[in-house]
This record gives C-alpha cells, sequence and structure tokens, in this order.
C-alpha cells in the first residue's frame, strides 16, 4: 500500500513533465519562451559537465550558494530564535519592539542590496546579509507566535508544582514553542533560498553560486540553463526542506 | 447557498459587469493593437546608455517625423537581455542594443531578428583606481577587475588586452558587476580596476575616483559596440520604413558630430549625468551607421571558443543577419 502511495506521488509530476514535453513537440510552446524537459535537462546535463561560464561546473555553483544560505540562516535562525522566545515571554519587549519589526519586516530584501554593499562590501558577507533578512522575520515571528500560543495550563500548573521561573521558561515554555520554531525555520530557509538570486546580485569574488550562474544564463539568452539553474535551486530547497521535517520528527518525538 | 433571490440576482448583474468589463478590455486591446500594426514603430533602448545617444536625438530633434515615421517608445530597458526577449514577444519592432546580446539572442534562442545598422564603434575603457601603481595593462596582473557580464563586448576587450600584454586571464580576478555599481566598488577598494560602457569610465575620471588605463579604442581600433535590430516580419513586411529608420539614425550620428554643444544637453537629459562626464565620455565614442561583417564575425568567434553561443553562427548565417 505504501509502496503504490509513493509512486502515485510521484505519478502526476511525471504526467505533467509528459503533457508539457508532448505540447512542446508539437510546436504548442515555443522553445524561445519554455524549453521543454528534454531540452531543460541536457542544459542541467551542459551545466554539470561544461559548467557556465565554461569551466565553472554546477556543483561548485552549489556548494558556495549552500555555504551563503547556510551562513545567513545560520545568523537568522541565531538571533531569531532567542530574540522570539525574549518577545514572546517578555510584554514589555514585546511592545518596544513589534513597531520596528513590523515596520522593517516589509521591505523587500532586494531594496537592502545597495546598503548591504555599502556596510559589508562585494561578496560573501553582503549576500549572506540579504539571505539573513530573508530568513529572520518567519522564524523571528513563528518563535514569538509559538511562545504566545503555549497554554497557559501548562505554566499554572508548572508553578502549582513549585517550578521556579527559570525552570518553567527553560522546561516549558520553550519545549511547548519547538514546533512553531521548526514552522519559522522551514519556512524561513525556503525564502532564504529565494532571496538567493537577490543576495548574488551583490557580486559574487568567487566566480561561483546559483544565482550568478543564472544571470549569466541570462546574459547569453539560455532559458533552458536559467530554468535548469532555477530547477537545481528548488531541489536543493526541497532536499534540505526533507531533512529539517525528519529532524522535526526526530526532536519532537514526545508530541 | 443563497439567503434570498436579491443576493442571487447581486451575484448575476457582477458576473454581468465582469464579464462587460472583460470584453470592453479586450475589444480595445484588439482595436489598439490593429492601430499600431498600420502605422507606430515600436523602439526599444537601453535606458542612461550614452550608446544609444542616436535615439535619443533622432526622438528629440523630430528626425524620425521628418521621414513620416510614428515611433514610439514600446521600453526603456535595463539591459539588453531583456530587449531581446520584449523582440521573442513580439513587442518590439527596433531596438537599440549591445552587439552581445543581438548575436546571443539569435544563436542562443533563435529569437528572429537581424541587424540593420551599427550604432556606435569604440566607447568603452579599462580604469584602475587612482591609488594603483603602474600604467600599463601588464601592471593588473593579480588584479580584481570588473566586466559587466560575461560574454559582453567588454569582456571580449578585457581578454584582447590582457593577451596583447601577454598576461594570461587566469593571472587576474574576474568580477561580474553592473557598471552602475562599478565606482563606489573601485573606491570601495573592492575591485582593482573595472571595464565599462562610457559614461562610467568619464566618470570615474571627472569625479577623480579612477584613472583611464586604456581606451578600448586602443584595444581594438573601431571595435564594433551598439546595433540596430529589427524584427524580421517587421523587415520584411515594412522595408521602406527600415531604410527611413536608417536614414534617421544616421541624421543623428551626423548631428552628434556637428552639434556637440546641443548633443550633450540631449546626453544629459536621458542618462541623467553631469556635462562634463557627457562632454569627456564622447569624445570617445564614434557614431556611425556602418556594419562591419569582417569585425562582427572576430566577436562571434569569442563567443564560439568560449562556449557562450550553443549553436554555430556560420558565415552564411552572419551575411543574412547583416542583410537588411
Amino acid at each position: 500500500m505504501n509502496y503504490f502511495k509513493e509512486k502515485s506521488r510521484l505519478l502526476f509530476p511525471l504526467l505533467l513533465l509528459l503533457l508539457w514535453q508532448a505540447v512542446s513537440t508539437l510546436g504548442l510552446l515555443p522553445s524561445s519562451k519554455i524549453p521543454s524537459p528534454v531540452q531543460i535537462i541536457s542544459g542541467i546535463k551542459e551545466l554539470a559537465l561544461v559548467g557556465l561560464p565554461s569551466g565553472s561546473s554546477l556543483f561548485m555553483h552549489c556548494f558556495e550558494s549552500l555555504l551563503r544560505v547556510t551562513a545567513g540562516f545560520t545568523m537568522a535562525a541565531a538571533i531569531g530564535i532567542p530574540l522570539g522566545i525574549l518577545i514572546g515571554w517578555l510584554r514589555f519587549l514585546r511592545n518596544m519592539l513589534t513597531p520596528i519589526i513590523e515596520t522593517i519586516r516589509p521591505i523587500p530584501p532586494l531594496a537592502w542590496i545597495p546598503l548591504a554593499i555599502l556596510w559589508f562590501g562585494i561578496g560573501f558577507k553582503s549576500a549572506a546579509f540579504i539571505i539573513f533578512l530573508g530568513c529572520f522575520f518567519p522564524i523571528l515571528l513563528s518563535t514569538i507566535s509559538g511562545v504566545l500560543s503555549v497554554d497557559k495550563i501548562l505554566i499554572e500548573a508548572a508553578k502549582t508544582l513549585g517550578a521556579k521561573e527559570k525552570k518553567i521558561f527553560l522546561n516549558v515554555l520553550v519545549p511547548a514553542a519547538t514546533p512553531s520554531i521548526f514552522t519559522g525555520i522551514r519556512i524561513g530557509l525556503g525564502i532564504g533560498w529565494m532571496t538567493l538570486v537577490a543576495a548574488e546580485f551583490t557580486g559574487v569574488k568567487s566566480g561561483y553560486g546559483l544565482g550568478y550562474m543564472i544571470m549569466v544564463a541570462r546574459d547569453i539568452q539560455r532559458p533552458d540553463l536559467v530554468i535548469g539553474g532555477m530547477a537545481t535551486i528548488g531541489l536543493m530547497g526541497y532536499l534540505l526542506d526533507v531533512a529539517l521535517r525528519k529532524l522535526e520528527a526526530r526532536m519532537l518525538q514526545w508530541r | 447557498m443563497f439567503n434570498n433571490r436579491n443576493q442571487l440576482s447581486l451575484l448575476h448583474s457582477r458576473l454581468f459587469t465582469t464579464l462587460l468589463f472583460c470584453l470592453i478590455l479586450v475589444f480595445n486591446s484588439a482595436c489598439s493593437q490593429s492601430k499600431s500594426e498600420r502605422t507606430k514603430i515600436r523602439l526599444g533602448y537601453i535606458q542612461s546608455d550614452l550608446h544609444h545617444l542616436p535615439a535619443f536625438v533622432a526622438m528629440e530633434k523630430g528626425f524620425f517625423q521628418q521621414q513620416g515615421l510614428d515611433v514610439e517608445v514600446a521600453g526603456a530597458f535595463r539591459a539588453g537581455p531583456e530587449l531581446m526577449s520584449a523582440f521573442a514577444a513580439q513587442e518590439l519592432d527596433v531596438g537599440y542594443v549591445g552587439l552581445a546580446p543581438a548575436i546571443t539572442a539569435v544563436a542562443n534562442n533563435n529569437i528572429p531578428v537581424r541587424l540593420i545598422a551599427q550604432v556606435n564603434t569604440e566607447g568603452s575603457a579599462i580604469v584602475v583606481s587612482r591609488a594603483r601603481p603602474g600604467s600599463s595593462v601588464a601592471d593588473l596582473k593579480g588584479a580584481m577587475i570588473a566586466i559587466p557580464g560575461h560574454a559582453t563586448m567588454q569582456d571580449f576587450l578585457l581578454r584582447k588586452a590582457l593577451k596583447n600584454a601577454g598576461i594570461p586571464v587566469e593571472q587576474v580576478k574576474i568580477l561580474v558587476l553592473k557598471p552602475p555599481e562599478m565606482i563606489p566598488a573601485l573606491t570601495g577598494k573592492d575591485i582593482d580596476a573595472f571595464i565599462a560602457w562610457e559614461p562610467y569610465p568619464s566618470k570615474a575620471l571627472t569625479e577623480n575616483k579612477g584613472k583611464i588605463l586604456l581606451y578600448s579604442s586602443q584595444i581594438w581600433p573601431d571595435h564594433p559596440c551598439c546595433v540596430i535590430v529589427a524584427g524580421e516580419e517587421f523587415l520584411q513586411t515594412r522595408h521602406s520604413d527600415v531604410e527611413k529608420l536608417i536614414i534617421a539614425h544616421n541624421q543623428a550620428c551626423r548631428f552628434i558630430k556637428d552639434r556637440r554643444a546641443e548633443a550633450i544637453d540631449i546626453g544629459v537629459k536621458y542618462t541623467g549625468m553631469d556635462r562634463a562626464t557627457i562632454e569627456t565620455a564622447l569624445g570617445h565614442i564614434t557614431y556611425h551607421g556602418l556594419l562591419d561583417k569582417q569585425y562582427t564575425s572576430e566577436y562571434v568567434d569569442f563567443l564560439k571558443v568560449l562556449r557562450y553561443i550553443k549553436q554555430d553562427i556560420s558565415d552564411a548565417l552572419l551575411a543574412k543577419m547583416l542583410k537588411r
């Protein structure tokens, strides 16, 4: 039964790809606008074997982007989770910081590019900062909401049992907010990948990066390579999300 | 689902209004399209690009109108690839664009366009920071150099300059930056040098933020740069209008040469840069409409060797692209 379920999950995307290929082969979709799946796969093969620019392989582009996303995401989680717990726990901090957070939150990461270059120069730090901005707010807000939604009865019960404030904070509040924090982490990481292209707009000194590679493909007008790069970003984001979900299931076995 | 008849009739009337609105919209766009097909010529250019000054002059001085052409600006684009995409979407009839996006559009994407005239030759330069010692390309060994993009004419010119100086390209670090970000990167010491089209080198010079190492005319004299492209269908159906457009373009090129002060004013207006920068920059750009097949072919070879084009542009295809 499970085997069949797994197969049927793959069936729909496969059917879509077949339909897309059929429509392309019949000439209903011009390849200058949307290349066919076969053209995209051959584009990915070219990216892996020849590289873009020639000699810069897809593997190295993935590796450098992964480093940038990891740096930005780790910073966002390291600041966003503790800050979110504190904001959720302390009312005065919440009242003080909410207007600032809500003002900065809607600003698109793209708008920060000139400032990022000014503050951090060209390269890794600027890119990581842009990714940090993308990841930070979902993590922060989910953490705050996780803390706020902890059942008051749990806290009252702990108090009745004589638990001290520190113990309640660490043993009741944080574990109870963890599922929501994980949701924030997953959304944050997804948005981190979404800001990758914008982040690599700040200039790439190493000459590697998936966003950078997509821009080169755009410059030489190869939609097959552009979509190949997009598909790679999507796949890496998906794999990381699967890993996070596995980690979540493991850490939250008590649920 | 609905509480009463009133709600149902309200829904019907809203549906009807929406449908009517859509129909009007479709009818309106169909009408405007047929009208534009009859008379207007849809022109695209790159915003703030001084190389496209003949287009700005022809519009400002009414040279297109004098030829009986009704030219409308259908798009001022940020970069060449976007402009070429607009050709693929059949949103443009003619466009001022770099040779690189025009060639890659044909070779990589089969976009049906032809090159109908040259816009300018030369007009780029290698700029180094004022603090950097040395005054020749050989001194660039180990430097971090910004280019506006892979496969661009500036990419080619830099490689050619390095080759002429006997420096393998591996001995410098090449970084892609958009020209407006190059001067801040130079002053912020993120890069040691850059190569860009005018007016950015002149801006670095007039603002005293960089010095010119080499003008592109010294790297490859009379090298091609921007071109006018036209959609194949437009070329076939309105051939006489294309000829008139080229007459207006050549008139604008002559105007820039003969009436420099007025041309500078127009350059300032369209690029937003100061007069001194535009005046300096114009001294290093040559505007004329004559395409050179041999030079274009040399550039195509460069794109081929570095695998920037997937389909070989044969001599016959290039000749076809340059035939109007």
